[in-house]
This record gives structure tokens, C-alpha cells and sequence, in this order.
């Protein structure tokens, strides 16, 4: 009669102490490049888990996207996770110059540091595919396993923006089905990969009682679903936190 | 496409067939629920209980089928891909240098303003500038220039086209032949238009540029906020696939209306549907300056880029005199 102990250590369970746990956190987190926010979410984007970028036009969303494609590659000298990023655009956001500008002022900024962490090979680690309707996006995220086992150190992958896509499709209860398959899937890949997922996401009203709010477009079921919600506003501010009214405003 | 069936195994065809789906689009887009639901395909066909684990196998088959493999970043700047994100310059040098070069041919470009601001004639300036050849700022193409409010300005075009003809003499430009314009009044047809009849004149003409001016008007009497969405979304959806398939720029003419809550500022029209679904945004207001050009006083015009995906929100100063629109003369220019 073997004890409980043995029989556990053979089904594999339990092995992870919260001490395990908390030390592999911390050295696998993304900057943003904003320290309040970094400083909020206790290093930066965590790896394995759904972040989501709310707010309007013009806000920042895009910018913070490209941001983090060039952050994750930050190398292991200087404290980053030197990865790679997968930048999926259905808005057509993407504008290779502005990567560009953002990738020169990261390396200016790391010089004196790691002075191999050129711009140019920063741009090559930036993998970019375009996704113009519902149908694309659904077979990029759905085979997006097989383009990791061929690029194994992607650690972020970013999709610009999920509401575009999905709001186009006519019929509410096809969004409703697809938008969760699609987050199955992403986090069937997190259970495999140690990557990170970004996505974007706007504003809308919404008819609550007799009156119109603004609240995050995709419904309450796909809110639950995320892990992370960082808020945009016109005036340059972030916010931490799922609901506008129970959010953090992240000084600086 | 038979094609995509044939590869997979009998027991997954099977699944798909009793369904009717075929095309991989079809497979990816029914949703996973309508594969299982044993309410649909009788227990006694020859079919076996469909489980979940065959539907992930038919969506990846699918998803595999579909998926293009991603390219790296650096490769967008070569010469091939870099043509997504070609530019038609305005044809005033502050202007250009404001956005960034000119309107960007991806996504739907908005301009908005206030009536009489300015806003067509900087449209029929594009108009004339997008059929300059590729040295010049232009992309050699023609345009689709759909009005739905007043009627299209022809002779005012003949002015500007004289003008440019004048300043380039050396190219032999057709510029009125190049303009296709219609009219459309009501939002049914004008979507009708679009989806429909646009294709086929892109498929046969060359064309750089679609506008719609305006789309704040045709959109303004909607009561009914949900179809208002959708009717914007279909027409949006229908003209950025032109922007990606055509390499065209699109631009789209809104309206401001004065804020409810009594501040000095208009915002611009049509809510935050509208807003989402343009990529850049650009409003042209009055500003109260005034210059002499040729014994005649004009009004000083501002155009500032309200969000844009590739620059600051910057301002530029301009005038619109018999010419076109220009910019201010050097000694004027706040430096």
C-alpha cells in the first residue's frame, strides 16, 4: 500500500509551491514603458495570461501595442525576456515607420547598456500578419500554435484590434460563439506556450435600465473571460481594472 | 472547394457534409455548438455522435487552409510591400508636411468641419493631385467621387485643373477625364453603390481615390442608433476592403455639431461607431486670421490631425484662394 504522498508525486500534482510560483513570475514579465502602470501591475504584462486595452480612437492603444512587440526583446542583460512578438492587425493600425521611429528611441535608450540591441534586429523579430475580415482572423488565432513550434521564443502576441473584426459580423449570436472559441483557443495555447496575449478593444454605449453607458464593446461574458484590463482615456491617463468604476488611475 | 474536403478523414467530411458546410470560411465561421448539437443530424444517420475533439480537428484543418504565415516586420519596408502604404500628397507643401506626406491609402481617412470651412475644395485639390504621376506626390490613378448633399462642383474643378495643368506643364494630364462622380441622396443607395457598382468601375479604371462627400448628411437623420451601426459598418466594411484590394485612399466627409454640455468646442458627428471605424481623423476649422492675396481679404483655414496611427497631432495653416488650396506665404508663417 504505497502512502498518499508517493501516490501524488506519481500523478504529477501539486508540485508547484506558491514560493515556486511567485520567483517565475517576476522574471518573466513584459514592460510597458510606463512606469505607473509597471509599477501597478507588479513588473508589467504578465506572460500567460489575457491583457486587454480599452479606450477610443487616438488614445494610445496602438502606440502601447507596438511598444510592447519591441519591449519583449529587450535583452536578459538588461532584465527583459528577449523574445519575439506575433502582431496581428485587422485595423490596418500597423505603420512599419512608426515601428521604426519607436524601435530607434528603444535602442537609444538601452545603448550604454546592451549595445547590440540594434534596431534592425529588432524589426526582423516582429512577425506581422494582416487580417481583414472575421473569417482570417479566426484561422490566424486558430493556427497560431504552428507558427510558435516554428518560432518557439514568441513570447507576446498582440491582435489590433479584436472588436474591429468581430463587430463587423451581422449576426450577434455568431459574434457571441466565434469570440469564444477564439478565447478558448488562446488559452489553450497559454496552457502550452509561455506567452502572453494583448488585444484591443473600444468603446461602446450600451442601453443599461433607460439609460446609455459607455462600457467595453464584446459584452460582460468575454470580460470575465480576460485577465487584465488597462483603460485609455483622451487626456494620456491609464487605468487598471475591469469596470470604469471600480478602476485604479495609474500615476506616474 | 472540394479540395479542402478531400484531405480530410471520412468520419469528419461526414460531419461537415450533414451540415452543408464546405468552403473552409464556412467551417470556421459556423460555430462550434452547431457541430454538436444533436438536435440537427438525426442519431440514426450513418454519422457517429460528432465530438468536440473532431470539431477542433475540421477548424484547424480549416484554419491551416486559410492561414497565411506571418512575415517579419523588416520585410514590410521592401519595395513590394511598401506600396500598401503609399501616400497622395495635397498639393500644399504645409499641409503634406503635417500629416506625414498625405493621405495614407489604407483605412478610411475622416475629414470633418463645419459648413463652408473648406472642406471640398481640399477634396477636389486631392482629387486633381491624386492623378499627378508617382514622382510628383500622386499615384498616377483616377478618381470616384460620390456626393450625396449638393451637386458636384465641376467648374470649380475646371479651375483648379487649369491651374495645375499650369503648374506642370510638361505632363500630359487628363484631369477632368479622370473623376468619375455620382450622385447619391439616400443611405440605400448610396450602399447599393458601393457594394455593388464601385467594384466593377475599379476593376476597370485604374482609381487612387474614393470620397464620399459627405457622409455626416446622409447619416444625420438616422433615429434608429442600431441600424445606423450596422449600415455604417457594412459601408465602412465595403470600402476599406477597396482601400486593401485597390491600393486606393478613401476619404470620408463628416460634419460637426456643437456639444451638448454648452462648451465652445463642436465634436464631430456621428458617435463613437463612426469614430472607431476611421483610422485618421483630420478637422479643418476657421481660424480668425485673415491675409490679403491679390487685392482680395481671406480667411485663414487650420488643419488639424485629431488621431492618427503614424503621427503627432500636428496643425497646419492654409488658404484657399482661385489656385487650390495653398499655404501661407513664408513671411506670414508663425516659425
Amino acid at each position: 500500500m504505497e502512502n498518499a504522498s508517493s501516490s501524488s508525486n506519481k500523478l504529477n500534482l501539486f508540485n508547484n509551491s506558491c514560493l515556486d510560483i511567485l520567483q517565475r513570475d517576476s522574471q518573466s514579465r513584459i514592460a510597458t514603458g510606463h512606469k505607473g502602470l509597471d509599477r501597478h501591475l507588479g513588473g508589467g504584462i504578465a506572460l500567460r495570461q489575457i491583457t486587454e486595452l480599452v479606450g477610443n480612437s487616438g488614445t494610445g492603444k496602438t502606440k502601447m501595442c507596438l511598444q510592447l512587440c519591441l519591449n519583449v526583446q529587450i535583452p536578459k542583460s538588461a532584465g527583459g525576456l528577449e523574445g519575439a512578438a506575433l502582431f496581428i492587425d485587422t485595423r490596418r493600425d500597423f505603420h512599419p515607420d512608426r515601428l521604426q521611429e519607436l524601435a530607434y528611441d528603444l535602442e537609444r535608450q538601452y545603448k550604454h547598456k546592451s549595445p547590440d540591441f540594434q534596431a534592425s534586429k529588432m524589426l526582423q523579430n516582429i512577425h506581422y500578419v494582416s487580417c481583414p475580415d472575421a473569417v482570417q482572423l479566426m484561422a490566424t488565432v486558430l493556427s497560431s500554435h504552428r507558427h510558435l513550434m516554428a518560432h518557439p521564443n514568441i513570447k507576446v502576441i498582440v491582435i489590433d484590434s479584436l472588436a474591429f473584426s468581430l463587430r463587423m459580423l451581422e449576426d450577434g449570436a455568431q459574434r457571441f460563439e466565434l469570440l469564444l472559441e477564439l478565447l478558448q483557443s488562446m488559452r489553450r495555447l497559454q496552457r502550452e506556450h509561455p506567452v502572453a496575449w494583448v488585444v484591443t478593444n473600444v468603446l461602446t454605449h450600451r442601453c443599461i435600465g433607460r439609460q446609455f453607458h459607455v462600457v467595453p464593446a464584446l459584452g460582460d461574458l468575454y470580460s470575465n473571460l480576460i485577465n487584465e484590463r488597462i483603460w485609455f482615456s483622451r487626456s494620456g491617463h491609464c487605468s487598471l481594472g475591469k469596470l470604469w468604476k471600480t478602476s485604479r488611475l495609474v500615476k506616474d | 472547394m472540394t479540395n479542402f474536403l478531400e484531405q480530410l478523414p471520412k468520419r469528419i467530411r461526414d460531419i461537415a457534409e450533414s451540415l452543408n458546410v464546405l468552403t473552409p470560411e464556412e467551417v470556421l465561421t459556423t460555430p462550434r455548438v452547431k457541430f454538436l448539437d444533436t438536435r440537427v443530424t438525426s442519431v440514426y444517420t450513418l454519422v457517429r455522435k460528432c465530438t468536440p475533439d473532431d470539431v477542433r480537428v475540421l477548424k484547424d484543418a480549416a484554419a491551416k487552409w486559410l492561414a497565411e504565415t506571418p512575415l517579419t516586420a523588416d520585410s514590410l519596408f521592401k519595395p513590394l510591400a511598401n506600396v500598401r502604404w503609399s501616400r497622395v500628397s495635397f498639393g500644399c507643401p504645409a499641409l503634406d508636411r503635417c500629416t506625414g506626406g498625405g493621405v495614407v491609402t489604407r483605412g478610411i481617412t475622416e475629414i470633418c468641419g463645419a459648413a463652408g470651412v473648406g472642406k471640398t475644395q481640399l477634396l477636389l485639390q486631392l482629387a486633381l493631385c491624386v492623378q499627378l504621376p508617382l514622382q510628383l506626390g500622386g499615384l498616377g490613378k483616377g478618381v470616384a467621387y460620390i456626393c450625396t448633399e449638393d451637386v458636384f462642383p465641376a467648374r470649380r474643378l475646371r479651375e483648379m485643373s487649369n491651374a495645375m495643368e499650369a503648374r506642370y506643364p510638361q505632363e500630359s494630364l487628363n484631369l477632368m477625364g479622370n473623376v468619375f462622380v455620382e450622385h447619391q441622396r439616400e443611405i440605400d443607395t448610396l450602399i447599393n453603390c458601393v457594394v455593388n457598382h464601385l467594384p466593377r468601375l475599379l476593376r476597370q479604371h485604374s482609381i487612387g481615390l474614393i470620397v464620399i462627400d459627405s457622409v455626416g448628411a446622409i447619416f444625420r437623420l438616422f433615429t434608429d442608433y442600431l441600424e445606423r451601426a450596422r449600415l455604417m459598418r457594412r459601408l465602412a466594411n465595403a470600402l476599406i476592403s477597396y482601400a486593401d484590394k485597390y491600393n486606393c485612399a478613401v476619404v470620408c466627409v463628416n460634419q460637426v455639431s456643437s456639444k451638448c454640455n454648452g462648451s465652445s468646442d463642436d465634436a464631430p458627428c456621428l458617435g463613437l461607431q463612426w469614430s472607431h471605424l476611421g483610422r485618421t481623423r483630420m478637422c479643418i476649422t476657421r481660424v480668425p486670421k485673415q491675409h490679403m492675396v491679390q487685392d482680395q481679404l481671406l480667411t485663414v483655414r487650420k488643419l488639424e490631425i485629431l488621431y492618427s496611427p503614424e503621427t503627432p497631432n500636428d496643425f497646419a495653416e492654409f488658404l484657399i484662394t482661385a489656385q487650390g488650396v495653398v499655404e501661407l506665404p513664408a513671411k506670414v508663417r508663425r516659425l
